[in-house]
């Protein structure tokens, strides 16, 4: 035995050190003890952080694949104009008779029968589509369907004629988010005001409240002039229920689509009064008044998809977006990216999920739009609104399929947070890959059967 | 879920501890090749386990067997191929 060798683990053990009072002390093996304890007692009290706290780690982990740009990240060419809302596929279904016959002479878009008393399609899950819906339909009546200045979504609100001022236009950016957060935003950011996102001339539906009208629905179309001139939009995304959208396409999944709209219509109203209180004019609007994406993009809440949705880190698509408009300037945020777009142009889920095809397969996005529902000159996939409107008059219900089958699509758990880290590599055939893999882990199945029937009996 | 960390923190110390005493106690020393196979195996291990429970917490079953599967099963294999080397090593010894 070599006493000089340090690394001799039997030498090291037999140079006991004794105390006073005879006790066996070996260093080695304090060391050991107390690293043994102390490590336990550190998992023991990260185990037992309560999610606020927690929430730091997700906020480091999700710095480290999130990055910020200056630009906007969509190509914009000069083709691109301001939409005009007569031709969004909720205004044709109003008055454009072609489109009818378009629909007919398709046929059916699916082979998928009209279910009756099936799991999703019995009268409690319709109940429960119905009574999600009622907030907005109530208050927010056709906003839905783009119908501007309802009761939550008034232009024109008191405002208080005491005025706060800000510390700056980066201290109101703090302020007004952590006030929509509290006030029930997902998800929120801030843009710029943009005419070219502003539907012009808006349609307006003239909406019969006594007695009956006989043919087709009457609307007028006016140029989009706001009682003041935004400066800012805040974005808010909410998000929707994951399991009920997993039923996708049941009135179950119309239920959340249904609870999403409604609370766009509370956080809205809500976000609006805030700023109003604050003594600056704002209203909120929904599908109404203007696009909603280009503003969550830049506000930095997403990224555009393969389905012409928003696609979240945190939620994937799904998410229904409610912006205010606002006098108040305030500091906007910067676009966000984290793979979503570059991992669309390899995925293609969404598109073999539509049950219309209404989704493009091509590998590249184009210019061009597919029908006059389309505002071209943006780099996109574009899909085909008609198919898929055809569709949910098929079906009986809106559909979400695009939505319940994005692998980015995943409820808040720390492995998918990690899978989704991974997947901001920016490498075309590892998110193949990645993609397989998330069809063969068996996430992001359409009108999930099994799951259908424990929807009512979970808590 | 609280608890799972708990399991897995308690798990991954008593590991480097068990590890660690064995080697000593062995007089074993290890490549850097096969420490490196040995704690992946067992990083790949305790992931399987805590994928697999979060996964059946979520309700997505496939999702916990695939896991068991595909994470599983490479942990096995990274274990035993290193577990091979260090018997090797030991007897050459």
């Amino acid at each position: 035995m070599k006493h000089n060798d340090i690394h001799d683990s039997d030498y090291l053990e037999n140079t006991d050190r004794k105390n006073d009072k005879g006790e066996e002390l070996n260093r080695r093996q304090f060391i050991q003890v107390g690293t043994a304890f102390g490590t336990t007692g550190i998992a023991l009290g990260i185990s037992t952080i309560s999610g606020k706290k927690r929430e730091i780690f997700t906020k480091i982990a999700k710095a480290s694949s999130v990055k910020e740009k200056d630009e906007f990240p969509v190509t914009i060419t000069d083709t691109c104009k301001q939409m005009n809302q007569k031709y969004t596929i909720f205004s044709r279904m109003l008055w454009d008779e072609e489109l009818f016959l378009k629909m007919k002479e398709r046929g059916k878009v699916s082979d998928r029968e009209p279910m009756e008393n099936e799991m999703g399609w019995t009268p409690l899950d319709r109940a429960l589509s119905a009574a999600s819906w009622a907030i907005d339909h109530r208050f927010s009546t056709e906003s839905e369907n783009g119908q501007p200045n309802s009761p939550t979504y008034e232009w024109e609100g008191h405002v208080n004629r005491k005025r706060i001022q800000f510390k700056d236009s980066d201290d109101a950016n703090k302020k007004v988010k952590k006030a929509a957060r509290f006030l029930g935003a997902s998800l929120v950011g801030i843009a710029d005001y943009d005419p070219l996102w502003t539907y012009n001339p808006l349609l307006i539906q003239k909406l019969e409240m006594e007695g009956s009208h006989d043919g087709p629905p009457e609307f007028d179309l006016i140029p989009p002039e706001f009682p003041f001139e935004p400066k800012s939009v805040v974005v808010m995304a909410i998000e929707m229920d994951y399991k009920a959208i997993a039923l996708s396409p049941s009135s179950i999944q119309g239920a959340a689509t249904g609870l999403g709209y409604s609370r766009m219509s509370a956080v809205g109203l809500s976000v609006a009064t805030f700023i109003r209180e604050l003594g600056y004019k704002a209203f909120a609007c929904g599908n109404d008044v203007s696009l909603s994406i280009p503003y969550a993009i830049a506000a930095g809440l997403g990224e555009l998809g393969r389905n012409g949705m928003l696609v979240t880190r945190d939620f994937g698509p799904r998410v229904r977006l409610v912006k205010v408009f606002t006098e108040l300037e305030i500091k906007p945020d910067r676009p966000n990216l984290f793979g979503a777009w570059d991992f669309c142009q390899s995925c293609k889920r969404c598109a073999e999920s539509c049950p219309s095809e209404a989704i493009s397969f091509d590998d590249e996005p184009t210019l061009e739009g597919k029908t006059i529902s389309n505002n071209p000159g943006v780099l996109k996939w574009y899909i085909d609104p008609e198919k898929c409107i055809q569709f949910w008059e098929e079906n009986g219900s809106c559909c979400a399929n695009c939505i319940t089958s994005c692998p980015f699509n995943k409820p808040a758990m720390w492995h998918h947070q990690l899978i989704t880290g991974i997947t901001a590599l920016p490498f075309a055939p590892f998110h193949s890959v990645m993609a397989k893999m998330d069809k063969i882990f068996g996430y992001g199945d359409i009108y999930d059967m099994k799951g259908n029937g424990s929807f009512w009996e979970e808590d | 879920m609280g608890l799972l960390w708990f399991f897995l923190g308690t798990s991954v110390v008593l590991f480097i501890w068990g590890f660690r005493r064995w080697t000593v106690k062995n007089q074993i020393k290890l490549s850097w090749l096969s420490t490196f196979g040995i704690i992946t195996a067992f990083t790949l291990g305790f992931f399987t386990i805590a994928w697999s429970v979060s996964s059946i917490i979520e309700g997505e079953i496939r999702a916990a067997i695939m896991g068991l599967l595909f994470f599983g099963i490479s942990s096995l294999v990274i274990f035993r191929l290193t577990w091979r080397k260090i018997v090797k090593h030991i007897q050459h010894k």
